[in-house]
């Protein structure tokens, strides 16, 4: 029971997380950047960073954790920005995960991927979203959909097959 | 591009709830799938968090 209320990777425990710690974050970024619209975006970048790596992350650390991720991204805009300037003056630039070029392309990825998950059939798209909008384990979709375990697990399989597949030819 | 070969009809859904590694899928799909797999995963976890967060309203 405890070990759950300590689950970063449960959407309930993330939203205590951020209402916990959103603000204290803010803050802090703002008093680095002075640029509230950045802040903003350093911000909801290191969420979705400490969600994407919510099984690593301790519930018991996350604070410390999260402001490492916030003045990691604030250093490499730093970083980008000295590289762009750099470029501008004459160096060569090499391309960096940071550079707009990258965060256009994972924009234009992202709405394939909605159009994509849009685009699967009634069955994948209701096991896909229980299983990783709402974090529900094979075995409780199983029980809610009243079908078995491998059922559901052939289900999720097709639809990251087709995903995949669909993604390459939006 | 076809996949090399599957043990069972359920690995990447195995893989996708951190059940196989990306190593042993990389065991088990062309590298070019692979490659894509990978970005999927990335995807699927940025597409959580922006769902969550636009979920918990972001603006603070």
């Amino acid at each position: 029971m405890i070990k759950d209320l300590k689950n970063i990777c449960s959407p309930k425990v993330f939203e205590i997380i951020f209402n916990t710690y959103a603000k204290d974050v803010k803050r802090f970024v703002f008093f680095k950047t002075r640029d509230l619209s950045l802040t903003e975006d350093i911000v909801q970048d290191a969420f979705v960073k400490l969600w994407e790596g919510c099984k690593g992350a301790s519930y018991d650390t996350v604070k410390n954790y999260l402001f490492t991720i916030a003045n990691n991204l604030f250093l490499n805009i730093v970083k980008h920005n000295k590289v762009i300037d750099k470029h501008q003056k004459g160096y060569v630039h090499e391309a960096s995960n940071e550079s707009p070029e990258f965060l256009y392309i994972e924009q234009e990825y992202l709405e394939k991927l909605e159009t994509a998950i849009a685009n699967l059939s009634e069955k994948q798209r209701e096991v896909f979203l229980l299983s990783r909008i709402e974090k529900k384990k094979y075995k409780e979709i199983a029980e809610q959909l009243n079908i078995s375990v491998k059922a559901v697990e052939k289900r999720m399989h097709t639809a990251v097959k087709a995903l995949k597949e669909k993604i390459e030819f939006i | 591009m076809e996949q090399k070969n599957t043990f069972n009809d359920t690995y990447l859904a195995e893989w996708i709830h951190g059940e196989i590694t990306n190593n042993q899928l990389k065991e088990l799909v062309s590298e070019e799938d692979y490659n894509a797999y990978i970005k999927l995963k990335s995807g699927i976890n940025l597409y959580e968090a922006q769902k969550l967060l636009w979920t918990i309203h972001l603006t603070v």
